[in-house]
């Protein structure tokens, strides 16, 4: 069951709002002019190891919680979150990302007693990601492996649509990363009883910059 | 959760609503009260822009009217309505949808609902929100989860025989508007077969031919829309 569940979240044709983001390589591959493989590589690695470890970390803190059914101060979480986001655009993705989270959760589950972040604003993308997978079993290994490969496959697919590259090349490049992110995984398990305050803050200062660049562009194909 | 003709619980009414599965009926969340939602799709310059424009002038002054916009690049059409001055400005807001027009319609349609309910709440009277998809192919049809009726939109440049070929947004789709009749014998186009080909194709579903920038280009359209609108507010009131 939860194997499945799992299936289903990996789904690029799940509906939470992702395909019209690419996770900063609009901006990246454009402003830097990042034009092959290799460069889409780099970039990914540099997201993995810096946003990808924070995001995992957390990701698996909040399944850990809900999983041991401890309360979550979900206003801390949410502070939390916020203070490793650099950038305000960034910031406003990834709360425009959990409110669709949200919606696709409460209209999938309705009428379910659905765990999900308590407060007044739209969560972050992963808090909800985080309530949506430990409401249908998924494992915090699993989910912080699955957001993973979401983080890595919202660029791939905008790099595929921007710039053609040969879609076999792309999942050979997305297979030869399963080993780094393998390590990210493990990493962010570590995490799991630790205090918010204390998780993994890795960020990427230029990235923040790029997507603030590309927030005042007149013409873009992605809203991210 | 009980509707199931012959399938019958029981069990006390303080057993809560247990919905087995053979109880789970596979729809939308509850529609009560909101606005009628009318999708305009089509392929691309075929006019949907400009039947957005022609609707708004046309029913403005008798419906408080929302629009929402996708396009691929960022917000051109939203711009283009903003700048002919068709509605205040607040009420036209733009989606931008990812390399993937039809995908923000029909697959994955969270941004298009964000947008939509948003634009709803905040201007508090709307009647009818029209959703303008970007321009896509033939097979690009709304999902049923954002709209409530949808139009269609070719046009005669894009070659008579595109109604023949059919096609989801062709068979399907709420109306169907045949555009640009003005243009027809200019590009080879034979209106009256294209016509008689869409209707063959769709089961008695209603077919406009009109050229919607040209006076009362608009009207037959703007008829059915009141229409939509009436009846879906007096089955919701």
């Amino acid at each position: 069951m939860a194997t499945g569940a799992l299936a289903l979240l990996a789904d690029g044709r799940f509906p939470s709002g992702g395909h019209a983001h690419s996770a900063g390589w609009e901006a990246a591959q454009k402003l830097l002019q990042l034009d092959d493989t290799a460069a889409l590589r780099s970039f990914i690695d540099g997201r993995l190891a810096t946003v990808g470890l924070t995001e995992a970390a957390f990701v698996a803190a909040i399944i850990h919680r809900l999983d041991a059914s401890v309360s979550i101060a979900w206003g801390e979480v949410d502070a939390e979150v916020d203070a490793r986001i650099a950038s305000p655009i960034a910031r406003r993705t990834s709360r425009s990302l959990g409110r669709q989270w949200v919606r696709a959760a409460r209209s999938i589950w309705r009428g379910e007693s659905l765990a999900l972040p308590a407060g007044d604003g739209d969560p972050h993308q992963i808090a909800a990601f985080a309530c949506v997978a430990a409401h249908v079993g998924i494992t915090p290994e699993d989910a912080v492996r699955l957001h993973l490969h979401h983080l890595v496959a919202t660029i791939t697919t905008a790099a595929v649509r921007l710039q053609g590259f040969d879609p076999f090349a792309i999942q050979r490049l997305q297979f030869d990363l399963l080993e780094s992110t393998d390590r990210i995984v493990d990493d962010a398990l570590s995490w799991q009883r630790v205090p918010w305050s204390e998780l993994p803050a890795s960020s990427g200062p230029l990235a923040d910059q790029l997507i603030e660049h590309h927030a005042t562009w007149d013409l873009r194909l992605f809203q991210s | 959760m009980h509707g199931i003709p012959g399938h019958s619980h029981d069990h006390d009414d303080d057993a809560g609503d247990e919905a087995g599965p053979d109880d789970v009926a596979y729809g939308s969340a509850a529609n009560d009260g909101r606005p009628i939602r009318i999708g305009i799709g089509g392929p691309v310059g075929c006019g949907k822009t400009s039947l957005v424009a022609s609707l708004c002038r046309e029913l403005a002054d008798e419906l408080s009217i929302a629009v929402v916009t996708n396009d691929i690049f960022t917000t051109e059409d939203a711009e283009e309505l903003r700048r002919q001055g068709v509605l205040p400005e607040e009420r036209i807001v733009a989606v931008e949808t990812g390399c993937c027009p039809h995908t923000a319609i029909r697959d994955d349609i969270s941004a298009n609902l964000d947008a939509v309910e948003a634009l709803e709440d905040r201007l508090g009277d709307v009647q009818l929100t029209l959703v303008e998809s970007g321009g896509d192919n033939l097979t690009a049809i709304f999902s049923k989860g954002l709209v409530d009726r949808q139009v269609f939109v070719i046009d005669t440049a894009g070659g008579d025989d595109v109604p023949r070929k059919g096609g989801p947004g062709i068979a399907s789709a709420d109306l169907l508007l045949i555009n640009k009749i003005d243009l027809a014998p200019h590009v080879g186009s034979d209106v009256d077969r294209m016509v008689a080909d869409a209707s063959e194709r769709r089961s008695g579903r209603p077919v406009i031919a009109a050229a919607v920038t040209k006076p009362s280009g608009v009207d037959e359209i703007a008829a059915w829309i009141r229409g939509e609108q009436r009846d879906w507010a007096s089955a919701t009131a």
